[in-house]
């Protein structure tokens, strides 16, 4: 009995130890990452968490943002303390950077990784947030679980990065506010294909 | 908006009556008694809006702060046995939504509907009677100019029903290049293409950057700057919805049960817009994830805009009009056309959208 008791107290142990050993294995590269600088690039995921008596979602989806982006984002919208200066905004068609942007995106993925999102209808919901000067700062991505499969980290990274600077007007309703969120829709099927 | 509140402000405390309501009604201060809850709101620029369990109230308020609502118990409210109402008329009298400019209201006056000098009702913004419904001219006669139907000798380019016969040659060209905009949009040029005859003013009387109005099927800009995408739109939007709901919106007045409806789809339709078009919108407060929740319908309908809504669909458009309608009931900034009651007779989905969409060109590939 004595001996069994033991083993199995060795086995605990050992077992312990293995996971402890594991533990700072796994955590080592994550430390360099950081130290090495390129931790800006490290992709936060959460799943969108809804106040049911306000909204229903009949999907699901998470949304993506780069994990230092967090001056903006997680904050409070409308920033706490702002209003509208009315509840309508004469802000429309922002056709020449919504192209832009669109055209940021498209750059992310590679000819047949294009192709795959055209054929496979997926879209995404972008925020981007904005400063006074009308200059993305940060930006989100909601991508629905059935289409995350069709896209890469990296290539949500790449998103990111990429619209980063872009200038867009700030409707004048909201040119008080210390930042602005803005949406865009961004649907693959009316892409060009790349193939064709 | 301060002005109507100041006009409903000051007329319920010269006629401080009781009045039986309907829950989600907006009740006004001076006309109310019974037990207070001591539910507290925020007094802003001299007015303040309370929630009381569902009931919206307008008070106004002298000191900057959090002030009790003094919302009272929701059973109480009884008018006296000789109760009748000096001003309305109507029974049941509910100076809410009493609108001067329809034919046979008692204090139905030419002057007053067509925004020129007058007493009652007037255009001056001082005036405490001043009522943005008036100066619009909603509803109203327009006076002897009656027929500006667009009889097509006007029309901008002889594809759609515009009368711009009326306007100078700087707002035509605007006004062109503005549709032009519009028609890159596969749903808005369907609304343009299902149009009736539609005459184009200006009136720089007009308490508003632009409006509709379904007595002369005229869409009327404030002046030349306010000719834009995002007027144009909202105002065709209106003139389609003319149109499509029969003759509601000529008998609807501007704060009557039903004007929410209206206009909340109005706004819908331009995030839908935007959402095809894969163009930029902000974000704003009445309308908090509605954008999102239209990519959503697209997005689970193999990307097309749903042809008809499912009731947990029209449960969720109806929770969002509702948001629509607090916001707009509790802010400052709020209109308080936007606040109007909801309209049960009205579809609790949006079919003057989904009749566009279904006509539109928008999914012809798919």
């Amino acid at each position: 009995m004595k001996i069994i008791n033991l083993l199995r107290s060795t086995f605990f142990l050992t077992t312990l130890l293995g996971l402890s050993c594991c533990h700072v294995t796994e955590k080592t590269p994550r430390e360099n990452t950081i130290a090495d600088g390129t931790h800006k690039d490290k992709l936060i995921q959460k799943p969108y968490v809804t106040n049911p008596a306000r909204i229903n979602q009949d999907t699901t989806f998470k949304l993506y943002h780069l994990e230092h982006d967090t001056l903006f984002i997680g904050k409070q919208y409308p920033p706490e303390g702002f209003k509208m200066k009315s509840n309508t905004s004469t802000y429309f068609f922002y056709q020449q950077e919504s192209n832009e942007s669109k055209a940021k995106v498209e750059s992310c993925f590679r000819p047949d990784r294009l192709e795959i999102l055209i054929q496979n209808r997926s879209s995404l919901f972008l925020n981007v947030y904005l400063d006074q000067a009308g200059i993305v700062q940060e930006v989100e991505i909601k991508i629905n679980d059935r289409d995350k499969i069709y896209i890469s980290e990296e290539e949500i990274k790449c998103i990111c990065n990429n619209l980063k600077g872009l200038k867009i007007p700030i409707p004048s309703e909201l040119s008080h506010f210390p930042f602005v969120k803005m949406s865009q829709s961004i649907r693959f099927k009316n892409f060009i294909s790349p193939t064709r | 908006m301060k002005k109507i509140l100041l006009f409903l402000v000051l007329f319920l405390n010269l006629f401080p009556l009781g009045f039986n309501f309907e829950k989600g009604e907006m009740l006004f201060p001076g006309s109310l008694y019974g037990q207070y809850q001591g539910v507290e709101g925020e007094c802003i620029n001299g007015y303040m809006t309370c929630d009381c369990d569902g009931w919206i109230l307008f008070l106004d308020c002298s000191d900057p702060g959090t002030i009790d609502c003094q919302c009272i118990d929701s059973v109480i409210i009884t008018p006296p046995s000789d109760f009748t109402c000096p001003i309305c008329g109507q029974d049941p009298c509910v100076c809410g939504y009493y609108d001067p400019c329809s034919y046979g209201s008692p204090d139905y006056s030419d002057c007053a509907c067509l925004g020129i000098n007058c007493d009652y009702g007037g255009c001056d913004p001082s005036s405490p009677y001043y009522d943005e419904c008036t100066c619009l001219g909603i509803n109203c006669d327009d006076g002897g100019g009656d027929g500006g139907g667009g009889d097509g000798d006007d029309t901008n380019d002889g594809i759609y029903n515009f009368d711009t016969s009326n306007l100078s040659t700087t707002a035509q060209e605007k006004f062109d290049t503005t549709i032009e905009e519009l028609e890159q949009n596969c749903f808005l040029q369907q609304l343009l293409s299902s149009l009736d005859s539609i005459s184009i003013r200006m009136d720089s009387t007009i308490n508003a950057e632009a409006g509709y109005n379904p007595s002369t099927n005229s869409v009327i800009y404030k002046d030349e700057s306010k000719i834009n995408a995002y007027n144009t739109t909202g105002e065709m939007f209106h003139a389609y919805q003319d149109t499509f709901y029969g003759n509601y919106l000529d008998d609807l007045g501007a704060l009557a049960p039903g004007r929410s409806n209206i206009e909340f789809e109005e706004k819908f339709a331009g995030l839908l817009a935007r959402v095809i078009a894969g163009s930029y919108f902000a974000e704003i407060e009445s309308l908090m994830g509605v954008g999102q929740w239209i990519d959503d319908l697209i997005s689970n309908n193999n990307e097309e805009f749903p042809s008809s809504f499912t009731p947990e669909q029209s449960t969720q458009y109806m929770i969002f009009l509702n948001n629509f309608r607090e916001w707009n009931a509790t802010n400052p900034a709020g209109d308080p056309r936007y606040a109007t009651p909801v309209d049960p007779n009205l579809p609790s989905y949006p079919a003057a959208v989904i009749e566009i969409i279904n006509n539109s060109t928008c999914y012809e590939n798919n």
